[in-house]
């Protein structure tokens, strides 16, 4: 298991937004964590990379207690965030974003390794390498952001509603782009998402959230019909 | 008269252009409303006088000591100052009124170690060659002018270079995002430190130059420096640094057209009113693109 | 006896510039670096005034503030709409035009010289030349200035302004003009602005550009953020506790020029102290956003 936890209950100030998250995470997996707006779905992301710091709970990463670790040090350890609306350094290029990608790591020649693997990747970025990142389209970005979350060689990524603002054509692409990263190079994603449908293409696991709480779990084809879709975003109270 | 006017401006141009530059890398990296960059600028140029004229040390370990003063100077000030109003999040208002306050607290120290009246500096050795005048067609120049605009264009383009290193894309990178800056392990309160240092050491450069050029230094002389900053960062518009450094060169040149044309006393509210109109009609400054982060 | 009349007064009159300036602060939300500039407008009219018609104390008066009001508006009008930091460099913008003004328009405001041998106001027709009806005179303005800030802040009007000050958004979506109630504020610190400078003119008997520096607006910021912004008792406090400090570091016996620098030291140090550990001042509720 990649990554465990526990009881994981966060919020912002006095208010607890998540509580009682318990989620597993295994070695070259899709997860999918799906559900209404608003119920914490990227809290709870914050909370596990550090943004925030978890009020109860635990987060294990390679059966190590990392709960509440810094960003920093997440990211110089084998885990990369792709932030909600894919940002990027709207002044750097696009092969200075991705060098800042790899500022952590310490092997330059590594960086470089990095770099023209992820070229090979997404062959859009290798054509607008001298692009500031402010000209880049929102797929463009989508890709730059995820590229950059590469270069320091994760095992797990974690990806904050990856849909959002893209136009439908652009999100399949970006949903396959995540399954293509996986497959590829071997990591793990957590993805929350709010466009269930397309996440589930390629999702292996999914977990429901619910006003903060995780409220139904199980595999992707489990959930991939209009029924259990339906019961997703109703709210049951 | 009009290229007496040209050489003039450039080499006034060139001094604002380094000042402008330095506190345009603080704001645009730290979104902070540096006012204490002139008390910085006027520190420096007061060491740089204590360096040349009392201590008698040579031109150019002078420069670099004083350059490290200054940069010393603004990274104390962030110590103090800055860091404590971020761990309380404060807004940018009581960042500029904090600022202010430095700024007055620095200027009256200045005044209290170095004294209130202006003094000469005198370069022991290099008196007479810096002070010749040269001829460029009908105008007169100074080899010490004429090191401001030099020394100026070589900072400009270390400091081009040094944008393409880590270092420098990291700075780059945490004014544009600091959420994504932290995500990506970068150390973003060492970045703060250095971009204090940065911004700070360019101002102290400048004072140096203008120092040697003037021959003086006064401790109120940051107040006139910060004023020019001010509206060459806003004129020109801080949608990036050559903005802020085209802001400058501008500034000189109008100051001393404003000189030619009008009189020697309207020169500043030509400017000033400059100012006002720029920001009611065109926030962005003139060579800006979209409506700054300034007002946050 | 006539030098501790012209020390109350100056306090008096200090205090209207405070309230004028915690008006502000407190209620827009708008720090103004143009504090002295609208003093110094109201000064140098009233000593034009004076030395030039024969004109009542209480026409001048109210003549100074609306003038001061005036200008004040017409160039912050569309600074009004920006936000906090351009705002404040429009009034530092606002204040050099006008010092510029001062010290160079010779025909007008004689320049460094100023404007000297301002005669006694004329209080209903009558010369006032005792000193101690002066004060009381200006006691009695200090005294319904400080009424009427209290009655403006605990009105309807001053009620919208405290939400204004605590979610600006949310006010707008009620639909309130906020752009409306900044200048209405803006006028109230102009009009007590003036006012203050009507003061220093008939106290000091002459106006020179170097009373109306920015050194005063600090001075005068200071006040305000160390007794507490949006408060009127702290507002009083800090021209008392800055009127103080200010006259006890000219008599403890330093050289005039150091006595000046120690003054600026504590202002400057005041404004950062506060700002990082008390930005709400000794007596305040709201700290500046």
């Amino acid at each position: 298991m990649l990554v465990e936890v526990k009881g994981i209950e966060a919020g912002y100030g006095k208010k607890t937004v998540i509580r009682d998250i318990n989620i597993t995470v295994n070695d070259n997996e899709i997860v999918a964590i799906i559900g209404p707006n608003g119920t914490g779905k990227s809290t709870l992301l914050k909370a596990l990379y550090g943004n925030i710091k978890p009020t109860a709970g635990e987060f294990h990463y390679r059966g190590r207690n990392i709960t509440g670790r810094s960003p920093g040090v997440n990211c110089a350890n084998g885990i990369s965030y792709v932030s909600q609306g894919a940002n990027v350094f709207p002044d750097l290029t696009v092969e200075q974003n991705l060098l800042m990608g790899g500022y952590t790591v310490k092997d330059k020649n590594r960086v470089k390794e990095k770099l023209k693997q992820v070229y090979e990747l997404f062959p859009a970025l290798a054509d607008r390498k001298s692009s500031r990142g402010r000209s880049l389209s929102g797929a463009e970005r989508q890709q730059l952001a995820f590229g950059m979350s590469l270069v320091c060689d994760p095992k797990l990524i974690f990806s904050d509603e990856p849909s959002i603002g893209l136009a439908p054509t652009v999100v399949k692409t970006i949903m396959r782009i995540i399954k293509y990263v996986v497959e590829e190079m071997g990591t793990s994603v957590l993805i929350v998402e709010q466009n269930a449908k397309e996440v589930l293409r390629i999702a292996d696991r999914v977990y429901v959230m619910k006003v903060g709480k995780i409220t139904n779990e199980g595999s992707a084809e489990k959930f991939n019909t209009p029924e259990e879709l339906k019961k997703v975003y109703l709210v049951e109270e | 008269m009009l290229i007496q006017t040209l050489v003039n401006g450039i080499s006034l141009g060139s001094a604002y252009a380094l000042t402008a530059l330095g506190f345009a890398i603080i704001y645009r990296t730290l979104g902070i409303f540096h006012f204490a960059h002139g008390s910085v600028y006027a520190f420096s140029a007061h060491v740089a006088y204590s360096l040349i004229t009392l201590v008698k040390m040579p031109l150019i370990p002078s420069v670099l000591l004083t350059m490290l003063a200054g940069g010393i100077l603004g990274m104390i000030i962030n110590f103090l100052i800055y860091e404590p109003l971020k761990r309380h999040a404060s807004s940018g208002q009581v960042y500029m009124i904090a600022s202010m306050g430095a700024s007055i607290v620095l200027q009256n120290l200045i005044a209290t170690a170095w004294g209130a009246i202006t003094k000469v500096l005198v370069l022991p050795n290099l008196e007479t060659s810096l002070y010749n005048i040269h001829h460029i067609g009908s105008a007169v120049i100074t080899m010490a002018q004429l090191l401001v605009v030099i020394v100026t264009v070589v900072a400009l383009a270390t400091i081009a270079l040094f944008s393409k290193s880590m270092i420098g894309l990291s700075i780059i990178a945490l004014g544009n995002d600091s959420e994504v800056a932290e995500n990506l392990g970068m150390k973003v309160k060492a970045i703060r430190y250095i971009t204090l240092a940065v911004g700070s050491a360019l101002a102290a450069l400048s004072a140096v130059l203008v120092s040697i050029d003037l021959r003086a230094v006064d401790s109120a002389m940051g107040v006139p420096i910060m004023l020019m900053t001010i509206i060459a960062v806003i004129v020109g518009g801080t949608a990036n640094f050559g903005a802020a450094i085209a802001g400058g060169y501008l500034i000189g040149l109008i100051k001393n057209f404003g000189i030619w044309a009008i009189s020697a006393e309207w020169d500043n509210t030509l400017l000033f009113i400059m100012l006002v109109l720029v920001i009611m009609f065109k926030p962005a400054g003139l060579f800006g693109r979209k409506i700054s982060k300034l007002g946050r | 006896m006539s030098v501790i009349l012209s020390i109350l007064i100056q306090l008096c009159m200090y205090s209207i510039l405070a309230l004028g300036l915690n008006m502000l602060v407190g209620y827009s939300g708008l720090v103004s670096s143009a504090t002295a500039a609208l003093f110094g407008i109201g000064g140098y009219l009233t000593a034009l005034f004076a030395l030039h018609y024969k004109l009542d104390f209480f026409v001048i008066l109210i003549a100074g503030g609306v003038f001061a009001a005036v200008l004040g508006v017409l160039v912050s009008l569309p600074a009004l709409r920006l936000k906090g930091d351009y705002f404040f460099i429009t009034t530092m913008g606002f204040t050099w035009i006008i010092t510029n003004i001062m010290t160079n328009w010779m025909q007008v405001t004689r320049g460094p010289n100023g404007l000297t041998g301002i005669p006694s106001p004329l209080v209903f027709g009558q010369v006032l030349n005792s000193r101690f009806l002066f004060f009381i005179l200006i006691l009695i303005i200090t005294a319904l200035c400080i009424f009427v800030a209290n009655r403006v802040c605990t009105s309807p009007f001053g009620r919208a302004l405290k939400g204004m000050r605590e979610d600006d958004i949310a006010l707008e979506a009620l639909g309130k003009n906020i752009t409306a109630f900044r200048v209405k504020t803006f006028v109230f610190y102009a009009i007590y602005c003036g006012m203050a400078g009507t003061i220093y003119a008939y106290n000091m008997r002459f106006v020179d550009p170097t009373a109306f520096t920015s050194d005063e607006s600090i001075f005068v910021l200071s006040m305000v953020v160390l007794g507490g912004v949006g408060s009127i008792k702290g507002t009083l406090v800090g021209v008392l506790v800055l009127g103080i400090i200010s006259e006890g570091v000219r008599y403890v016996g330093l050289p005039a020029s150091i006595a000046f620098q120690a003054r600026q030291i504590i202002y400057g140090l005041i404004l950062v102290l506060f700002m990082i550990f008390r930005p709400q001042g000794l007596l305040g509720q709201y700290k500046i956003t």
